[in-house]
């Protein structure tokens, strides 16, 4: 049970991440590669204001969502030079930036050799660190992260948000500043990324930079596209397909000496069958 | 609809496949479970292929030295990330009920330890160098990786006593790297050579730059700490750009590969070494594992074959019992146990103590050992 509740918790990390990107990706059609630079500053912020100055894992939080969206804000300003492919490759290149400041700066994140001792929530006496409390507190904010995208998606920003994936031209000539709505979007998938880098800091207690390099930005792009651009049950279906995915393959029984790298060929295999019988993902509006 | 039915089915199958796995796995079995959270797939996975190589021949060995002792070692890959590092260890331990877990890599034993100590599940790090893997609490977490700051003396040593003056040293940007880079500038300050620290990344293969900029400097030895691959390319392309000195590294070079991959130009390097397989009891393990391998062993596979050997020599002193209480309580106690890496004993944060550090070199291809 134990292990189940784990998987459960990372999807309902992941389920954030791709919720978060969705919004960027699917709904406005800003083809962003950088969504695990803000997933980390969520963790990092967590992490430090936790073992160094043993600040309250929800004022950490909120800490975590400022930074992030600070630099969202930074980052989407400079983006927001760029369309198309130029704007994936210089988001490609902000992650491998701020991937950078996590390695190096070592005074601060201590660079590689990561931050251990990363202690669970506790809230006013009230303890988290069971996994079962743990994904309870992960499912709350992941409900609160879905309804506020889905009010976001429904609401007449989130049409504007749709006419600039359609054509953006178009809606600038009704006199749309599509630029604020760009940055406004962009600032508020990375703020929602930085909950899910908390979550994940404290429940896996030790972070290092490997684990928000640019190939975790892929995977959050692949759960938006596997599960459905435009669609955030989609970013839900995506989550836990790849989340479980990878886990089920490890009860396939193989020869120790070749199990592992068979699993990750079954795994490929697994993923271009899909996309080849399903391109829309598994509940999609659209193909990118 | 269909869609949903069908994910709906899917989830069921794993959700049952967990159940199902989880269950029969608990009850059928009398044999004490003990996993292997290894990369066996990935950039370290000819460490964690090595490391498994040690561990089926140590289970052999067990075998026919406690013919009674019923232990199971179940693999689990690392992948060499601490995410899912924690995958593997919570299927391990969720599902195949261990007791004991053998872990390779710091970031993957560091990820681990919390989780292994909550669950008084023990844990034996291996090739896992980090300092800050033992800081905090001690309970059931052990380590039997020398740290770099036993490594670097006899290194540095070495150079005081030949001479040299000026060392240009290239580290990976990980845990590994940095700790031996940050034993290097300790121990520097109360020697006579100057270092030149460059860093490079993990997925570096290009080193020219790095090399250019070094030979401008004029160092008149090199010390190497990271990948086996990236050595032999920087081997290779030192000798490109006409770049003639001592390279000096450590332990994670004595590899086949370097043999293969770099030939003439890995001749005459030094590297610092933990497993002397020309005493008796390596000699039996170096002959069983290129009986059974034809190649040489690594000292990944000498570290994972010990951490093996004590977690079974531990359950014999417990007298078979599924009990990591008693095994950690043993292993604490433990005093000059002798092994292929040295006679072994624990500090009082789980520390490998007494592990022998000796100077190795490449002669007429092959690792021999270093003349003082």
């Amino acid at each position: 049970m134990e292990y189940l509740i784990h998987l459960l918790i990372l999807f309902a990390i992941y389920g954030i991440l791709g919720i978060s990107l969705n919004l960027v990706v699917g709904y406005t059609g800003l083809l962003s590669v950088t969504h695990a630079a803000f997933y980390g500053i969520g963790a990092y912020a967590t992490a430090i204001l936790l073992t160094s100055f043993g600040i309250n894992f929800f004022v950490s939080v909120i800490f975590a969502i400022i930074f992030s969206s600070i630099m969202a804000l930074l980052i989407g300003l400079i983006l927001s030079k760029f369309d198309d492919d130029y704007y994936a490759l210089a988001s490609f290149g902000f992650n491998i930036i701020i991937f950078s400041v996590f390695l190096n700066w070592q005074g601060l994140t201590r660079g590689p050799l990561g931050i251990p001792g990363i202690p669970k929530p506790n809230f006013f006496g009230l303890d988290f660190s069971s996994n079962l409390s743990f994904l309870i507190l992960s499912l709350a904010f992941l409900a609160l992260i879905y309804f506020a995208s889905r009010f976001i998606v429904n609401s007449s920003f989130g049409r504007v948000l749709k006419a600039i994936r359609e054509d953006e031209k178009a809606i600038q000539i009704f006199g749309y500043n599509t630029l604020y709505f760009k940055l406004a979007i962009f600032v508020i998938s990375a703020a929602m990324a930085s909950v899910a880098g908390s979550l994940f800091a404290s429940y896996i207690t030790f972070i290092d930079p490997s684990s928000f390099w640019l190939m975790e930005s892929i995977f959050i792009l692949a759960i938006v596209i596997l599960g459905g651009l435009s669609n955030l049950k989609g970013s839900l279906l995506g989550a836990l397909f790849l989340i479980l995915l990878p886990e089920a393959l490890r009860f396939v029984g193989l020869p120790n000496d070749i199990a592992a790298q068979t699993r990750q060929v079954i795994y490929g295999v697994i993923l271009i069958l899909l996309m080849l019988y399903r391109p829309q993902g598994l509940a999609g509006e659209y193909k990118m | 609809m269909k869609l949903i039915m069908g994910i709906t089915v899917f989830v069921g199958l794993i959700a049952g496949l967990i159940y199902l796995f989880g269950e029969s796995d608990g009850k059928s079995s009398e044999s004490i479970k003990i996993g292997a959270l290894l990369p066996l797939s990935g950039i370290a996975a000819n460490y964690g292929e090595g490391s498994r190589e040690g561990i089926e021949i140590a289970k052999e060995d067990l075998r026919s030295k406690y013919p009674s002792m019923n232990i199971e070692v179940i693999y689990e890959d690392s992948f060499y990330d601490p995410k899912r590092a924690v995958d593997g260890y919570r299927k391990l331990k969720d599902i195949n009920n261990i007791l004991a877990v053998l872990t390779g890599g710091s970031q993957v034993s560091s990820a681990v330890k919390n989780l292994s100590d909550k669950d008084s599940v023990l844990q034996m790090a291996i090739w896992s160098g980090a300092p800050s893997y033992s800081a905090g609490s001690h309970n059931y977490n052990f380590r039997i990786t020398a740290l770099s700051d036993e490594h670097v003396p006899i290194l540095t040593n070495y150079i005081n006593t030949r001479n040299y003056k000026k060392l240009a040293l290239i580290y990976a940007n990980n845990e590994f790297g940095v700790a031996f880079k940050d034993s290097f500038e300790k121990n520097s300050k109360t020697s006579d050579f100057k270092i030149i620290p460059y860093g490079i990344g993990n997925d570096d293969m290009e080193f020219r730059t790095v090399l250019l900029k070094i030979k401008n400097e004029k160092p008149d030895s090199i010390f190497f700490v990271g990948l086996v691959k990236q050595f032999i390319n920087i081997l290779k392309q030192s000798s490109d750009l006409g770049i003639k000195t001592q390279f000096f590294s450590q332990w994670s070079v004595e590899d086949q590969q370097l043999l293969d991959g770099a030939r003439d130009l890995a001749e005459g390097v030094i590297y610092a070494y933990p497993f002397d397989e020309t005493d008796d009891a390596s000699a039996e393990f170096l002959k069983k594992y290129s009986e059974k391998y034809n190649k040489v062993p690594s000292a990944y596979a000498a570290e994972a074959y010990t951490g093996l050997i004590l977690l079974g020599e531990t359950i014999n002193a417990c007298h078979n019992k599924a009990d990591p209480v008693c095994w950690r309580d043993y292993l604490n106690k433990i005093k000059d146990l002798p092994t292929i890496i040295g006679s072994v004993s624990f500090d009082n944060k789980g520390d490998l103590k007494g592990e022998k550090i000796f100077l190795k070199t490449v002669k007429d291809g092959r690792f021999v050992k270093a003349e003082e």
